[in-house]
């Protein structure tokens, strides 16, 4: 099957609002459907950084400056459309029901569990109660959750643990029917086990969504990943398939970055 | 585990399981043709492991991948470690059951008369075929009990190969000195008998990594 490209990167630079010089120089990246892409590098290099540009979550704090084009595939006309030149607050947040994200710390709501999943397709307009019940349980099911908390569903989320909550806000995200899905560290705060059960996850959720995944664990990008960024300085040294960037890179900072030589 | 993990490590086991499936195959018709002076199935036999270098080196590099993404660990670590080599043995038992098979093509084509040597030959080719056979069911099985016997069987079989070997040397030089115009072709026939005493040999080394995967300890070849 050919690759599909959904999101396209191009020559993208980004500032913080407090500081001088640009965060991120020149990026290029291209993001393919129903893939895995993993962002990689030490800590500061800028993957964080370019990860929230990509559903201009930065715009939450104002002064932050873009330049270069970040452009999305929209599905239905198959044009590409550069989300940079989004304006109005619907259309971000249009934006972010498409490109959704999960962070690095699970963020539950402090409300019940079918809520926490219910209140996105609420905020999208859906009003029918059995829709919604419908849609609550297909995201739950669809991250592996349902079996823990079908018979608790009115109970807070956050009695559940750390790693039922990351799956019960990437449900929350699934639930919108999200073209793209932003990971950042989605599991550096959770044990062995939960983590396998979200890589389990995440593997599953590229049948139907894209998925870009930033993380510090080398293993986990390579075990996960389909293609592989390398990130050092604000600058993407190197992108490949991940098989060519954990076997024989071009760029010998990748190298010395994914053998423990620096970082 | 994550799920093409678990395929990937399939697939190399898939691989491997092959590769030893065609050596079985092989030998049995270069014994065949031996049993049987049949010259069109030690060619065949040549033939079916022309590519078993290629087949290695794709097992080579999807291991190499397997372990360069995936870092398996504990067991996974062993069996992965321990496909990589057996592949690498049973490459070398094709080496000699090819090169056995071009001898007793040589052998066919120039009429040697193995005499009193024959049914010693044949047994010793059988033992030669029973070690290896079990070798790859060790491979294969993943039961512990049955492995522990197939591991037996096999170091059984390669003492055979031995004895037999010897026996069969003596009588060879006794033969050797009884018609000495013979005894290039007799010394060319015994060279590819030793092929299938290396076959036992590697047998064992095969066995050794079924059991260093399933059961763990040192690796000692």
């Amino acid at each position: 099957m050919a690759k599909e490209m959904i999101m396209e990167i191009k020559d993208f630079y980004f500032k913080y609002a407090s500081a001088s010089e640009p965060s991120l120089k020149g990026i290029n990246l291209p993001v393919f459907k129903n893939k895995i892409t993993a962002m990689i590098g030490p800590s500061g290099c800028g993957k964080s950084t370019l990860l929230r540009s990509l559903n201009r979550i930065h715009d939450l704090y104002p002064g932050n400056e873009y330049k270069g084009e970040v452009n999305l595939l929209n599905q239905e006309s198959g044009e590409f459309e550069n989300i940079l030149k989004l304006k109005k607050e619907n259309e971000l947040i249009a934006l972010r029901q498409k490109v959704g994200m999960i962070f690095q710390k699970p963020t539950p709501f402090p409300m019940s569990i079918f809520d926490n999943v219910a209140y996105g397709l609420k905020l999208a307009g859906i009003k029918n109660k059995s829709e919604i019940e419908e849609k609550v349980i297909k995201a739950l099911k669809g991250s592996a959750i349902w079996k823990e908390v079908k018979d608790r569903l009115n109970q807070s989320a956050m009695g559940l643990s750390g790693g039922q909550q990351q799956r019960l806000c990437i449900a929350r995200a699934v639930a919108l029917k999200p073209e793209i899905l932003l990971f950042d560290e989605p599991t550096s705060a959770l044990d062995p086990i939960s983590t396998g059960a979200i890589e389990e996850l995440i593997s599953e959720l590229k049948k139907d969504v894209t998925v870009v995944i930033v993380t510090h664990n080398m293993q986990q990008a390579s075990r996960l990943s389909d293609y592989t960024a390398f990130m050092y300085i604000g600058e993407l040294i190197e992108y490949d398939k991940t098989s060519k960037i954990f076997l024989e890179p071009k760029e010998k900072l990748t190298e010395d970055y994914i053998t423990g030589r620096f970082g | 585990m994550l799920q093409n993990y678990k395929e990937i490590l399939k697939k190399n086991q898939k691989r491997v399981l092959a590769l030893a499936e065609d050596v079985l195959k092989a030998y049995e018709l270069a014994y065949e043709a031996l049993k049987e002076s049949d010259m069109d199935k030690a060619s065949k036999a040549r033939d079916m492991l022309k590519d078993s270098h290629d087949k290695n080196s794709k097992i080579d590099n999807e291991i190499i991948k397997t372990l360069a993404l995936f870092s398996p660990e504990a067991r996974d670590l062993r069996v992965v470690i321990a496909y990589l080599k057996i592949a690498s043995e049973l490459t070398r038992i094709t080496d000699y059951i090819r090169s056995f098979a071009k001898r007793v093509k040589i052998q066919i084509s120039s009429d040697l008369e193995l005499g009193g040597l024959q049914d010693d030959v044949y047994a010793f080719a059988q033992s030669a075929y029973k070690s290896l056979r079990a070798s790859i069911n060790a491979i294969k099985t993943d039961s512990e009990d049955e492995l522990e016997n197939l591991y037996r069987k096999v170091n059984v079989e390669e003492s055979k190969c031995d004895d037999i070997l010897s026996l069969i040397e003596k009588k060879l030089i006794e033969q050797i000195c009884i018609v000495p115009e013979n005894a290039s072709e007799l010394i060319s026939f015994l060279n590819g008998l030793r092929r299938l005493e290396r076959i036992s040999d590697r047998s064992v080394n095969v066995v050794k990594l079924a059991y260093f995967a399933q059961k763990g300890g040192k690796l000692k070849l």
